[in-house]
């Protein structure tokens, strides 16, 4: 990894659905190892944002896209992107906290099966690591298997995290990861994201301007599908 | 009686009373019929025994036995499942991961037509192209055998199985496919290790769905079968004819009203036809209707007002 390219370089963007226009020239730098927090009234365009910069909105019906975006130099929306990749190093944490009706365990070594094949013996490892950065360890290490659909949704959306977390993305994108949770979480999640900063590029979206003072190095505020 | 009476419920009120005694008379039809069939053919218990069902002939005035009915019903049934199993699933499966929406109703739309189409119109096609295909391909002297009537089934239940499978596979939350895949699995890996998993149960209910109106079946098979109350012989040669319990029921029944141990015979494997297709229907429902129960309730935060619906196509016939 080139650290003096910028992990993310979003260049006049904009994304439409059919004929609405839902976000519109928008230019970002996102510098390696920094935090963005992303803020903006409901419906301004951050989920979209943060869908567009992994791709997961090709499939939307309607979808179409113009300007580019590079992740660490690369426009993935070149031809040659290679999908599967593209979505490991650049996470995304949805806004819904969603697990598998699997055990907590198989949760988090979800995507591993698929992008580590041949390292099952350090799963354990792994999941333990992922675990504890997502601040879930300590709730769970006595019942990894257990369903994961029996935790709270404050606990499922940081199972969701650790699930992420485990596929050891460069950059991470959180809708609102700590909509759902309690002061406590929240403050270990947020803990979690700084000491991050030397290995991962965050975006994290959040309505609370204090929560984006605290751990934002960038803000970027977002108004009716543009930059304010 | 709490259980069978609700308090708050104002009994002699004349709609009460009215829907009550109408879902009396609804699920009480279905214990008369249930005990009919035991009446009626109870002498052919006494007069033959164990006889009925281990025997090998079906003369009557002299032995009956539903063996090789039972037999014809299995293999028939049993074959075109397995005609059925790889193209039902495969364009389901296709119909709801790859196909665009647009087309997926077009070809949902037709698949639930076709589903409805009556068993009689199957059995023409049968007779006119089915059989004279079979007959010229294997080289028979008669089109109209066991494995006739098996293509013909899988191809009617093909798309009762094919829209209920894709029901179930529709009904896993579209959340679950969208995680998996920013988790950076491909389609194929999403569809056989997230979507597949989930909707098992609620595939398994569709086949059996199938299966249960596939094994009821009568005018279309009757046509097609050829007719022959015994076993093929060698037992596993199905280009032989056969004959299987409904088409048995629906050729004779007429002609044998009203005369004693043939009758009762008859009621008897259509007895036997009761209780299979029943385990079978009720097997199938209930992991349908787990099935997708459970892809409803698992995704925290889901269930919208999208799910499909049960639809239950058995017996039609
Ligand atoms: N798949 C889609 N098809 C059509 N329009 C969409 C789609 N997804 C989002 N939109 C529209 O795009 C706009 C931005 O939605 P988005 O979810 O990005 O907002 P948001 O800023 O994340 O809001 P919130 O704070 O409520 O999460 C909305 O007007 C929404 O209606
Ligand atoms: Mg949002």
């Amino acid at each position: 990894m080139n650290s003096t390219l910028p992990a993310i370089e979003v260049v006049s963007l904009g994304v439409s659905y059919g004929e609405e226009r839902v976000l519109d020239s928008i230019n970002l730098t996102l510098a390696t190892g920094s935090i963005t927090t992303f803020s903006g009234p409901s419906g301004s365009g951050k989920s979209t944002l943060l869908r567009t910069l992994c791709r997961m909105n090709d499939r939307m019906p309607g979808f179409s896209l113009s300007g580019s975006i590079k992740v660490f130099g690369q426009d993935i929306y070149g031809d040659d992107t290679d999908l599967c990749d593209l979505r490991r190093r650049v996470g995304l944490l949805f806004q819904k906290p969603c697990v598998f009706p699997k055990s907590i365990y198989q949760n988090v070594i979800f995507g591993l099966i698929y992008h580590r094949p041949k390292e099952r013996a350090l799963f354990p490892e792994l999941a333990e690591q992922a675990l504890l950065q997502a601040g879930l360890w300590e709730e769970v290490k006595d019942r990894l298997d257990a369903p994961a659909v029996a935790l709270s949704q404050g606990q499922q959306q940081r199972l969701a995290l650790a699930r992420t977390l485990a596929l050891e993305p460069d950059v991470l994108l959180l809708d609102e990861p700590t909509a759902s949770l309690d002061p406590e979480s929240a403050n270990v999640i947020e803990e979690w994201a700084l000491s991050l900063k030397s290995c991962c590029t965050l975006v994290w979206v959040t309505h609370d301007p204090a929560q984006a003072e605290r751990i934002g190095d960038y803000q970027v505020m977002l108004s009716a599908g543009s930059l304010a | 009686m709490r259980f069978l009476f609700d308090p708050e419920v104002n009994w002699k009120h004349p709609f009460v009373l009215l829907t009550g005694l109408t879902a009396v008379i609804a699920s009480g039809s279905v214990v008369l019929l249930f005990l009919f069939l035991i009446v009626q053919s109870l002498p052919i218990f006494s007069a033959m025994g164990l006889e009925f069902f281990s025997g090998s002939d079906w003369i009557p005035g002299e032995s009956y036995s539903v063996w090789p009915l039972v037999y014809g019903s299995i293999t028939v049934t049993g074959l075109a499942l397995v005609w059925v199993l790889p193209l039902a699933l495969g364009s389901a499966l296709y119909t709801s991961e790859y196909l665009p929406p647009r087309w997926r109703s077009v070809v949902k739309a037709t698949m639930e037509l076709l589903a409805g189409v009556p068993g009689i119109l199957f059995g023409l096609l049968g007779v006119s192209f089915l059989a004279v295909w079979v007959q010229d391909v294997f080289g028979l002297i008669d089109g109209n055998t066991l494995l006739t009537a098996s293509f013909l089934l899988a191809g009617m239940v093909l798309p009762t199985i094919m829209t209920l499978a894709e029901d179930a596979l529709r009904a896993v939350p579209f959340e679950y496919r969208e995680i998996a895949r920013a988790l950076g699995l491909t389609s194929s890996e999403i569809t056989f290790g997230v979507v597949l998993p989930q909707a098992l149960p609620g595939v398994v209910g569709a086949v059996l769905l199938g299966l249960g109106r596939a094994m009821g079946e009568t005018v279309a098979v009757m046509l097609v079968i050829g007719g022959l109350d015994r076993l093929p012989n060698p037992w596993f040669d199905v280009t032989q004819p056969g004959q299987s319990i409904p088409s048995k029921l629906g050729r004779e029944a007429a002609e044998a009203l009203g005369s004693g141990l043939h009758w009762n015979a008859l009621i008897a494997s259509g007895l036997v036809l009761f209780l299979m297709v029943m385990v079978i229907s009720l097997v199938g429902t209930r992991l349908l209707n787990k099935g997708n129960k459970m892809s409803r309730e698992d995704c925290c935060g889901v269930g919208g007002g999208n799910e499909p619906s049960v639809k239950i196509l058995v017996g039609k016939n």
